[in-house]
């Protein structure tokens, strides 16, 4: 069973978010929230995003499974101005979810999620964390894509930058320890990944919220940030680049 | 609703792969020339006919090697974005797999991109998928494994696929190892069934493991125990043959009655399949007997063929095909001495190579045509040749062509015969630009816009 009400800004928030990465997933939904994990279709990136019932207007679940397709979401966002609350319910009898926005009703129906794949997150140990406002990164990124399709992130003690290498340009954008929310990196990391993913996720962030960056050398990155005030967050995965040849 | 026992009895290792050792081996000493790091190719095609278990030894591999798995088949998108976006990046960086777990490249985590059916691109849905399939051979820095029916479908489109992957054939198993795997699947399911039912299950699938699987499921519905009458409601299933099965019955082999049955299951036209006979027949006849005998049949097919076409009588095709199949192999009198590959009718190999070349003479003689009040066959044979002179010689003339015909640089360069960014193609251009734009407006109504202007050629 599952019967919520959320602001559509919130959920809109989340559906951008995971739609940076997937068009189908399963939400995992409990008594004290929902979540999901998922991996993208060419296995380079993986997200694990939480939404604690304080995040809804108001939530009431036992434990069940919902699959739906984020397009179809979106076009529910669509008939939501807003500050509009969204009901949603689950109809376990037909297999579908009843959207409610203000007279609109919005019956969906859910995906199959047997042949949906269950991830666990895997323990990574990274030590350097920068923690860093969103908006700051989109300016990096903004500068980063009309050069190239990969991004080096790289920190050291004194400051976190994100660059670009193309075949004649480059861009970079250099943070100072002064600039950032946080800086605890013990030596210098650098790793390189794939630009749309990371701009696309970083872009479907408010650029208010600040976002931590675990960061190591040829290894996966650890994007976290908070969703909908606290109640909730996401954790995001990077694999890196294979530049060994 | 049960599972799929083809999904459910996937071997999980290569070791439990029916048959086809020597496709197992070479699978698996090409993977572990990955680990090695040198030597190996990166991409690897196994071809083979349907459900011998090409996709099965693909997952098998990827299982006992640790790998992650990418896989795209014909029901995903698959046009060159789509590739690019899923194979081609994954192929670029390290791995979370389905499950959840980092495998970094470096310590041999690594994930096999699979194209599966890669000979299954069609044209408007799978837009720029071959172009994308080698950037990714190319590019990968991960195992890429291509699967096809027909080899041939995929490495005529691109030389790179053919020097640049290591292919592995797998053939069908023989019916005694397919009852084999059958029996295994019976008793887990808990269906008692007898031999000879399996056997005969596994005898008319003639090598398709997956639908003699198939067929042992739909028999076992709603039953427990099967035996050899349930098994012979199975019809036989249509097998759809290739080319390469049919030139060798054609040429190498003695029973032309099998020649013409094996020309009925090809699908392809009779006019496409005298090519390919005419392509082989003389690689494959050596005696001149043979040859002239084996023409006639063959010119005698054509004359049908043309009957045909004439007449619009499709009934005749079947002579035709009768001719070129069972005529010709029933022309040799020696036993067949090839053992070469057959080969890809040059005629097509040429058609398909210049098309692009045809499709700019029909339209720069078209436009030209209109211009000077002529046929476009007789621009292309009377005009053309002194246009070219003239206007290599003449900057005027060149642009005066180029704006009351209304030719585009590629056209130019056709007509030129000089290349594209050549400078007798780009001055003819460049001033069109400046000139243009000189004269703003009122060039709107030019004749670039009106390739069919009936100005003279002259007026310039």
């Amino acid at each position: 069973m599952f019967k919520a009400e959320v602001k559509s800004e919130t959920l809109k928030g989340v559906v951008n978010i995971i739609s940076t990465l997937v068009d189908e997933v399963k939400f995992t939904v409990g008594s004290e929230g929902i979540s999901l994990k998922a991996v993208d279709p060419a296995h380079v990136a993986m997200i694990e995003l939480r939404m604690e019932a304080g995040a809804f207007e108001s939530f009431s679940a036992s434990d069940t499974e919902i699959g739906v397709d984020l397009d179809k979401i979106k076009d529910v966002l669509k008939l939501a101005g807003s500050g509009d609350v969204i009901s949603m319910e689950q109809d376990e009898d037909h297999g579908r979810l009843v959207f409610r926005i203000g007279n609109i009703t919005r019956r969906m129906n859910l995906v199959d999620t047997s042949s949906m794949s269950d991830p666990k997150v895997p323990q990574l140990d990274i030590q350097s964390s920068i923690l860093v406002s969103a908006g700051e990164l989109q300016k990096g990124i903004r500068a980063a894509e009309t050069v190239s399709d990969h991004i080096a992130l790289t920190a050291d003690a004194d400051f976190f930058e994100l660059s670009c290498e193309g075949d004649t340009d480059s861009a970079n954008l250099r943070l100072e320890a002064s600039m950032l929310e946080r800086l605890d990196v013990p030596g210098r990391v650098r790793s390189l990944f794939p630009l749309d993913y990371f701009s696309n996720l970083i872009k479907a962030v408010p650029a208010d919220t600040k976002v931590e960056i675990r960061l190591d050398n040829d290894y996966p990155v650890k994007i976290k940030f908070p969703l909908a005030d606290g109640n909730g967050g996401v954790d995001y995965l990077l694999a890196p680049r294979i530049e060994s040849d | 609703m049960s599972e799929d026992w083809t999904e459910r009895y996937r071997p999980s290792s290569l070791d439990d792969v029916i048959g086809n050792p020597k496709a197992v081996a070479d699978l698996r000493k090409w993977a572990e020339g990955w680990h090695a790091g040198k030597g190996y190719k990166k991409a690897a095609v196994l071809m083979g006919p349907p459900g011998v278990g090409k996709t099965s030894a693909a997952l098998a591999l990827a299982n006992d090697m640790g790998w992650g798995t990418v896989e795209m088949n014909a029901s995903d998108q698959r046009t060159g974005g789509a590739i690019d976006e899923i194979a081609l990046r994954g192929s670029q960086f390290n791995t979370f797999t389905a499950d959840g777990e980092y495998l970094d490249e470096k310590s041999g985590g690594r994930k096999l991109i699979i194209l599966d059916e890669a000979d299954n691109l069609f044209g408007n849905a799978d837009r720029g998928a071959m172009p994308a399939i080698v950037r990714l051979i190319r590019g990968t820095k991960q195992p890429v494994i291509l699967i096809v029916n027909d080899f041939y479908a995929l490495s005529r489109k691109s030389s790179v696929i053919k020097s640049s992957t290591l292919q592995i054939r797998f053939q069908k198993p023989r019916a005694s190892s397919i009852s084999k795997a059958l029996a295994a699947i019976a008793a887990a399911e808990g269906v008692s069934a007898d031999r000879a039912a399996l056997d005969s299950i596994a005898e008319t699938a003639a090598g398709d493991v997956r639908a003699a699987v198939r067929d042992l499921q739909a028999i076992s519905l709603g039953r427990d125990s099967i035996t050899a009458v349930d098994a012979s409601e199975l019809s036989g299933r249509d097998v759809r043959g290739d080319m390469f099965s049919l030139m060798a019955a054609i040429f190498r082999g003695d029973d032309p009655m099998a020649a013409r049955q094996a020309m009925r299951s090809v699908d392809e036209s009779p006019d496409h399949i005298a090519l390919w006979v005419d392509e082989n027949l003389p690689r494959e006849y050596r005696d001149r007997g043979d040859l002239v005998r084996g023409y006639e049949n063959l010119s005698r097919a054509d004359i049908f063929l043309g009957r045909t076409m004439r007449r619009r009588h499709f009934r005749l095709w079947a002579y035709a095909g009768d001719m070129m199949s069972a005529g010709v192999c029933s022309a040799k009198r020696n036993r067949p001495a090839s053992r070469d590959a057959f080969r890809f009718p040059g005629y097509l190999m040429t058609m398909s190579r210049s098309r692009k070349t045809r499709q700019t003479r029909a339209s720069a003689c078209a436009k030209i045509s209109a211009t000077m009040h002529t046929s476009p066959a007789r621009v292309a044979s009377d005009v053309l040749p002194y246009l070219r002179l003239s206007m290599g010689n003449s900057l005027s003339l060149r642009r005066a062509v180029v704006r009351s015909a209304g030719l585009d640089e590629e056209e130019l360069a056709y007509v030129m015969e000089a290349d594209m960014d050549s400078d007798v193609v780009r001055s003819a251009f460049s001033h069109e630009a400046t000139e243009t734009a000189a004269k703003g407006g009122k060039r709107a109504e030019g004749p670039a816009e009106h390739p069919a202007s009936q100005k003279s050629l002259f007026q310039f």
